[in-house]
Protein backbone atom coordinates (compact mmCIF):
# COMPACT_ATOMS: atom_id res chain seq x y z
CA UNK A 1 0.00 0.00 0.00
CA UNK A 2 1.01 3.45 -0.63
CA UNK A 3 2.10 5.93 2.41
CA UNK A 4 1.93 3.41 5.33
CA UNK A 5 0.61 6.56 7.12
CA UNK A 6 -1.96 6.71 10.20
CA UNK A 7 -3.46 4.33 12.68
CA UNK A 8 -4.29 1.66 10.50
CA UNK A 9 -3.26 2.24 7.00
CA UNK A 10 -4.29 -1.04 5.89
CA UNK A 11 -8.13 1.05 6.01
CA UNK A 12 -6.72 3.33 3.20
CA UNK A 13 -6.03 0.23 0.09
CA UNK A 14 -8.47 -0.37 -2.53
CA UNK A 15 -9.19 -3.49 -1.90
CA UNK A 16 -9.93 -2.76 1.70
CA UNK A 17 -12.96 0.09 0.80
CA UNK A 18 -13.86 -2.34 -2.17
CA UNK A 19 -14.97 -4.62 0.96
CA UNK A 20 -17.32 -2.56 2.28
CA UNK A 21 -20.70 -4.43 2.71
CA UNK A 22 -23.50 -2.03 3.14
CA UNK A 23 -24.92 -0.09 0.19
CA UNK A 24 -27.24 2.29 1.27
CA UNK A 25 -31.11 2.25 -0.36
CA UNK A 26 -31.36 4.80 -2.98
CA UNK A 27 -33.80 6.70 -1.00
CA UNK A 28 -31.18 7.50 1.99
CA UNK A 29 -29.27 10.70 1.03
CA UNK A 30 -27.95 11.65 3.90
CA UNK A 31 -26.63 9.47 6.60
CA UNK A 32 -24.63 11.26 9.29
CA UNK A 33 -23.00 9.68 12.97
CA UNK A 34 -22.31 10.75 16.31
CA UNK A 35 -19.22 8.97 18.26
CA UNK A 36 -16.83 10.02 20.56
CA UNK A 37 -13.37 11.18 20.35
CA UNK A 38 -12.35 9.39 23.47
CA UNK A 39 -15.24 6.77 24.07
CA UNK A 40 -16.49 5.58 27.50
CA UNK A 41 -17.42 1.36 27.10
CA UNK A 42 -21.37 2.54 26.27
CA UNK A 43 -19.93 5.10 23.37
CA UNK A 44 -16.85 2.88 22.11
CA UNK A 45 -18.81 0.72 19.39
CA UNK A 46 -20.25 3.60 17.52
CA UNK A 47 -16.02 5.09 17.65
CA UNK A 48 -14.64 1.46 15.95
CA UNK A 49 -17.08 1.32 13.71
CA UNK A 50 -16.28 4.95 12.18
CA UNK A 51 -12.14 3.66 12.60
CA UNK A 52 -13.16 0.85 10.36
CA UNK A 53 -16.20 1.19 8.10
CA UNK A 54 -17.21 5.25 7.68
CA UNK A 55 -14.18 5.03 4.31
CA UNK A 56 -15.69 1.69 3.36
CA UNK A 57 -19.30 3.39 4.08
CA UNK A 58 -18.60 6.66 1.79
CA UNK A 59 -16.74 4.51 -0.73
CA UNK A 60 -19.35 2.40 -2.02
CA UNK A 61 -22.05 4.86 -1.60
CA UNK A 62 -20.55 8.16 -3.30
CA UNK A 63 -24.03 9.75 -3.86
CA UNK A 64 -25.08 9.78 0.20
CA UNK A 65 -23.91 12.61 1.98
CA UNK A 66 -22.07 11.24 5.10
CA UNK A 67 -21.68 13.75 8.04
CA UNK A 68 -19.67 13.04 11.26
CA UNK A 69 -20.47 14.55 14.40
CA UNK A 70 -17.96 14.25 16.73
CA UNK A 71 -19.27 14.86 20.70
CA UNK A 72 -22.42 17.01 20.15
CA UNK A 73 -24.11 14.85 22.33
CA UNK A 74 -23.66 11.93 25.26
CA UNK A 75 -25.51 9.09 23.21
CA UNK A 76 -24.05 7.85 19.92
CA UNK A 77 -26.54 7.49 17.26
CA UNK A 78 -26.80 7.67 13.58
CA UNK A 79 -29.18 9.84 11.44
CA UNK A 80 -30.56 8.65 8.11
CA UNK A 81 -32.61 11.95 5.59
CA UNK A 82 -34.58 10.05 3.02
CA UNK A 83 -35.33 11.71 -0.58
CA UNK A 84 -38.72 12.92 1.46
CA UNK A 85 -37.49 14.30 4.30
CA UNK A 86 -38.25 11.71 6.49
CA UNK A 87 -35.46 10.52 9.42
CA UNK A 88 -34.44 7.75 10.43
CA UNK A 89 -32.60 7.54 13.71
CA UNK A 90 -30.39 4.43 15.07
CA UNK A 91 -29.09 4.33 19.17
CA UNK A 92 -25.54 3.04 18.87
CA UNK A 93 -25.05 3.00 22.67
CA UNK A 94 -24.23 0.00 24.38
CA UNK A 95 -23.74 -1.45 20.72
CA UNK A 96 -20.53 -3.39 19.00
CA UNK A 97 -19.24 -2.26 16.07
CA UNK A 98 -20.41 -5.73 14.51
CA UNK A 99 -23.95 -4.81 16.12
CA UNK A 100 -23.44 -1.62 14.48
CA UNK A 101 -22.79 -2.43 11.12
CA UNK A 102 -25.49 -5.50 10.97
CA UNK A 103 -28.60 -2.79 11.96
CA UNK A 104 -27.35 -0.09 9.70
CA UNK A 105 -27.23 -2.77 6.68
CA UNK A 106 -30.68 -4.30 8.41
CA UNK A 107 -32.69 -0.88 8.75
CA UNK A 108 -30.71 0.94 5.95
CA UNK A 109 -29.16 -0.82 3.38
CA UNK A 110 -30.45 -3.00 -0.28
CA UNK A 111 -31.10 -6.49 0.23
CA UNK A 112 -29.22 -9.47 -1.33
CA UNK A 113 -32.51 -9.70 -3.75
CA UNK A 114 -31.83 -6.10 -4.20
CA UNK A 115 -28.60 -6.01 -5.12
CA UNK A 116 -28.47 -9.39 -7.77
CA UNK A 117 -31.53 -7.25 -9.76
CA UNK A 118 -29.15 -4.61 -9.85
CA UNK A 119 -26.40 -6.48 -11.47
CA UNK A 120 -28.67 -8.32 -13.68
CA UNK A 121 -29.75 -5.02 -15.18
CA UNK A 122 -26.55 -3.60 -15.39
CA UNK A 123 -25.39 -7.02 -17.76
CA UNK A 124 -28.33 -6.42 -19.52
CA UNK A 125 -27.25 -3.24 -20.48
CA UNK A 126 -23.70 -3.99 -21.76
CA UNK A 127 -23.43 -5.32 -25.16
CA UNK A 128 -20.52 -7.92 -26.28
CA UNK A 129 -20.54 -6.08 -29.53
CA UNK A 130 -19.91 -2.73 -28.49
CA UNK A 131 -16.20 -1.34 -29.50
CA UNK A 132 -14.43 1.50 -28.01
CA UNK A 133 -12.76 3.24 -24.85
CA UNK A 134 -14.80 1.59 -22.16
CA UNK A 135 -15.33 -1.45 -23.59
CA UNK A 136 -12.80 -4.68 -24.08
CA UNK A 137 -12.05 -4.12 -27.90
CA UNK A 138 -10.64 -0.58 -28.28
CA UNK A 139 -10.84 -0.16 -31.81
CA UNK A 140 -12.81 -2.79 -35.05
CA UNK A 141 -9.25 -3.02 -36.54
CA UNK A 142 -8.63 -5.94 -33.27
CA UNK A 143 -11.96 -8.11 -35.05
CA UNK A 144 -10.85 -11.17 -37.16
CA UNK A 145 -12.08 -10.08 -40.81
CA UNK A 146 -12.25 -6.18 -40.43
CA UNK A 147 -10.24 -3.60 -41.80
CA UNK A 148 -6.44 -3.46 -40.69
CA UNK A 149 -5.49 -1.03 -38.57
CA UNK A 150 -5.06 2.88 -40.29
CA UNK A 151 -2.06 3.21 -37.94
CA UNK A 152 -0.46 0.44 -39.14
CA UNK A 153 -1.48 0.11 -42.93
CA UNK A 154 -2.83 3.08 -45.05
CA UNK A 155 -6.13 3.06 -45.46
CA UNK A 156 -6.90 2.39 -49.81
CA UNK A 157 -8.08 5.87 -51.39
CA UNK A 158 -11.62 4.77 -52.11
CA UNK A 159 -12.51 4.67 -48.56
CA UNK A 160 -11.61 8.01 -47.47
CA UNK A 161 -14.11 10.82 -47.13
CA UNK A 162 -12.72 13.01 -49.32
CA UNK A 163 -12.40 10.36 -52.00
CA UNK A 164 -16.40 9.46 -51.42
CA UNK A 165 -17.54 12.88 -50.95
CA UNK A 166 -15.89 14.23 -54.06
CA UNK A 167 -16.68 10.36 -56.10
CA UNK A 168 -13.22 11.29 -57.16
CA UNK A 169 -12.76 13.92 -59.25
CA UNK A 170 -9.92 15.96 -58.80
CA UNK B 1 -5.72 20.76 -8.95
CA UNK B 2 -4.88 17.22 -8.74
CA UNK B 3 -5.43 14.86 -11.40
CA UNK B 4 -5.99 12.22 -8.69
CA UNK B 5 -9.06 14.24 -6.35
CA UNK B 6 -12.32 12.82 -7.43
CA UNK B 7 -15.41 15.14 -7.23
CA UNK B 8 -18.09 14.44 -5.09
CA UNK B 9 -20.95 12.51 -6.55
CA UNK B 10 -23.32 13.98 -3.98
CA UNK B 11 -25.98 15.61 -5.97
CA UNK B 12 -27.12 19.28 -4.47
CA UNK B 13 -30.33 18.54 -4.61
CA UNK B 14 -31.07 17.30 -0.60
CA UNK B 15 -27.76 18.56 1.80
CA UNK B 16 -26.94 19.39 5.39
CA UNK B 17 -24.76 21.77 6.46
CA UNK B 18 -24.13 24.87 8.90
CA UNK B 19 -25.41 27.72 8.86
CA UNK B 20 -22.42 30.70 8.07
CA UNK B 21 -24.58 33.93 7.38
CA UNK B 22 -27.79 35.55 7.41
CA UNK B 23 -29.23 37.98 5.06
CA UNK B 24 -31.97 39.05 2.99
CA UNK B 25 -33.28 39.12 -0.59
CA UNK B 26 -35.71 41.58 -2.45
CA UNK B 27 -38.06 44.27 -1.60
CA UNK B 28 -39.88 42.43 1.08
CA UNK B 29 -36.52 41.35 2.36
CA UNK B 30 -37.37 37.66 2.68
CA UNK B 31 -34.93 35.69 4.67
CA UNK B 32 -32.06 33.42 3.50
CA UNK B 33 -28.92 31.82 5.27
CA UNK B 34 -25.73 30.66 3.82
CA UNK B 35 -25.42 26.90 4.01
CA UNK B 36 -21.95 25.76 4.47
CA UNK B 37 -21.94 21.76 3.27
CA UNK B 38 -19.16 19.61 3.41
CA UNK B 39 -19.34 17.09 1.08
CA UNK B 40 -16.34 14.18 0.69
CA UNK B 41 -13.38 13.59 -2.55
CA UNK B 42 -12.27 10.54 -2.97
CA UNK B 43 -8.29 10.93 -3.49
CA UNK B 44 -7.29 7.95 -5.42
CA UNK B 45 -3.76 8.20 -4.95
CA UNK B 46 -4.02 8.12 -1.39
CA UNK B 47 -6.90 6.34 -1.39
CA UNK B 48 -8.37 8.81 1.45
CA UNK B 49 -11.84 11.12 1.32
CA UNK B 50 -11.68 15.05 2.24
CA UNK B 51 -14.21 16.95 3.20
CA UNK B 52 -14.48 19.91 1.08
CA UNK B 53 -16.79 23.08 2.12
CA UNK B 54 -19.56 24.36 -0.35
CA UNK B 55 -21.53 27.44 0.35
CA UNK B 56 -25.09 27.72 -0.39
CA UNK B 57 -27.55 30.50 -0.20
CA UNK B 58 -30.65 28.56 0.90
CA UNK B 59 -34.35 30.98 1.54
CA UNK B 60 -35.38 30.24 5.04
CA UNK B 61 -39.61 31.03 5.22
CA UNK B 62 -40.08 30.25 8.59
CA UNK B 63 -37.05 32.52 9.11
CA UNK B 64 -35.97 30.42 12.49
CA UNK B 65 -32.47 29.65 11.30
CA UNK B 66 -29.58 31.01 13.30
CA UNK B 67 -25.71 30.85 12.84
CA UNK B 68 -24.16 27.75 13.51
CA UNK B 69 -27.69 25.52 13.30
CA UNK B 70 -27.20 22.42 11.69
CA UNK B 71 -29.95 22.35 8.38
CA UNK B 72 -31.11 20.71 5.79
CA UNK B 73 -31.78 22.36 2.46
CA UNK B 74 -33.00 21.31 -0.70
CA UNK B 75 -33.29 22.90 -3.91
CA UNK B 76 -36.68 24.48 -5.14
CA UNK B 77 -38.10 24.26 -7.70
CA UNK B 78 -38.56 27.69 -8.54
CA UNK B 79 -35.11 29.47 -7.18
CA UNK B 80 -35.79 32.81 -5.37
CA UNK B 81 -32.80 34.60 -7.52
CA UNK B 82 -29.98 33.43 -9.61
CA UNK B 83 -27.79 33.06 -6.00
CA UNK B 84 -30.77 31.62 -3.95
CA UNK B 85 -31.64 28.06 -5.38
CA UNK B 86 -32.27 26.09 -2.05
CA UNK B 87 -34.56 26.67 0.92
CA UNK B 88 -34.18 25.09 4.39
CA UNK B 89 -36.43 22.56 5.10
CA UNK B 90 -35.49 21.75 8.83
CA UNK B 91 -33.27 22.57 11.44
CA UNK B 92 -31.52 19.20 12.90
CA UNK B 93 -29.49 20.67 15.84
CA UNK B 94 -30.17 24.34 17.05
CA UNK B 95 -26.72 26.30 17.69
CA UNK B 96 -26.03 26.44 21.82
CA UNK B 97 -29.10 24.27 22.50
CA UNK B 98 -28.06 20.61 21.26
CA UNK B 99 -30.95 18.24 22.38
CA UNK B 100 -29.87 14.63 22.22
CA UNK B 101 -32.40 13.37 19.51
CA UNK B 102 -32.56 9.71 21.33
CA UNK B 103 -33.40 10.61 25.25
CA UNK B 104 -34.87 14.07 24.21
CA UNK B 105 -32.50 15.65 26.95
CA UNK B 106 -30.52 18.90 26.18
CA UNK B 107 -27.35 18.46 26.07
CA UNK B 108 -23.83 21.05 27.05
CA UNK B 109 -20.14 20.11 26.63
CA UNK B 110 -20.84 15.80 26.99
CA UNK B 111 -23.13 15.99 29.27
CA UNK B 112 -27.11 16.13 30.29
CA UNK B 113 -28.48 19.26 31.65
CA UNK B 114 -30.38 17.70 33.75
CA UNK B 115 -27.80 15.56 35.38
CA UNK B 116 -25.64 18.16 35.65
CA UNK B 117 -28.21 20.33 37.49
CA UNK B 118 -29.07 17.34 39.74
CA UNK B 119 -25.42 17.07 40.76
CA UNK B 120 -25.00 20.90 41.11
CA UNK B 121 -27.95 20.86 43.75
CA UNK B 122 -26.42 18.11 45.80
CA UNK B 123 -23.06 19.74 46.17
CA UNK B 124 -24.55 22.86 47.13
CA UNK B 125 -27.16 20.32 49.07
CA UNK B 126 -23.83 18.84 51.38
CA UNK B 127 -22.03 22.79 51.65
CA UNK B 128 -24.66 24.54 52.39
CA UNK B 129 -27.45 22.15 53.80
CA UNK B 130 -30.67 23.99 54.64
CA UNK B 131 -28.94 27.11 54.04
CA UNK B 132 -29.67 28.64 50.15
CA UNK B 133 -27.38 30.82 50.20
CA UNK B 134 -23.27 31.18 52.16
CA UNK B 135 -23.61 33.29 55.54
CA UNK B 136 -24.34 37.01 55.15
CA UNK B 137 -21.78 39.02 56.34
CA UNK B 138 -24.27 40.69 59.23
CA UNK B 139 -24.62 37.11 60.62
CA UNK B 140 -20.78 36.46 60.56
CA UNK B 141 -21.18 36.02 64.45
CA UNK B 142 -24.05 33.82 64.39
CA UNK B 143 -22.28 31.46 61.62
CA UNK B 144 -20.57 28.53 62.54
CA UNK B 145 -16.59 28.68 62.14
CA UNK B 146 -14.51 26.65 59.44
CA UNK B 147 -14.18 23.76 61.23
CA UNK B 148 -17.35 23.44 62.27
CA UNK B 149 -18.88 24.24 58.69
CA UNK B 150 -16.46 21.38 57.46
CA UNK B 151 -17.59 19.11 60.23
CA UNK B 152 -21.32 19.74 59.11
CA UNK B 153 -20.43 19.29 55.72
CA UNK B 154 -18.57 15.62 56.24
CA UNK B 155 -21.73 14.85 58.21
CA UNK B 156 -24.06 15.79 56.01
CA UNK B 157 -22.24 14.01 52.85
CA UNK B 158 -22.09 10.68 55.14
CA UNK B 159 -25.72 10.68 55.45
CA UNK B 160 -26.35 11.02 52.05
CA UNK B 161 -23.66 8.19 51.03
CA UNK B 162 -25.32 5.90 54.04
CA UNK B 163 -28.96 6.99 52.14
CA UNK B 164 -27.63 6.41 48.53
CA UNK B 165 -26.21 2.42 49.62
CA UNK B 166 -29.42 1.56 51.60
CA UNK B 167 -31.49 -1.45 49.41
CA UNK B 168 -34.92 0.89 49.36
CA UNK B 169 -32.98 3.57 47.29
CA UNK B 170 -30.48 1.62 45.22
CA UNK B 171 -33.78 -0.28 44.02
CA UNK B 172 -35.50 2.77 43.28
CA UNK B 173 -32.35 3.85 40.61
Amino acid sequence: MPFMRGPMPLRRTTYYLEQGHILLRDSVRIFSINFHGKPNPLQKGAREFVFWHWAQLQYKNPSVQLVKHNNISVTPFGQAFLVNGDEVLLDFEGKTRQEIHDVIKNVLGKTELVLRREQLEQTLQKNPANFGSEFNRHCLCEVQGQQPCSSVLPVPSYLKGGFRWTKGRP
Amino acid sequence: MSRFIQKSQVPIDFLMGRVVKLSSVGLDRKSCAQVRVRRNEYNSYLHQFYAKSEDFWAFDGQGGARLGDLVLIRQMTEPLTRKVQHQVERTVFKHGNIVDPITKRRVVQDEFVDESLAKKALIEKVLLGDKKTPAAPEDEQEALGFDEEHEAQLERLHNLRLSDSSPSSSSSR
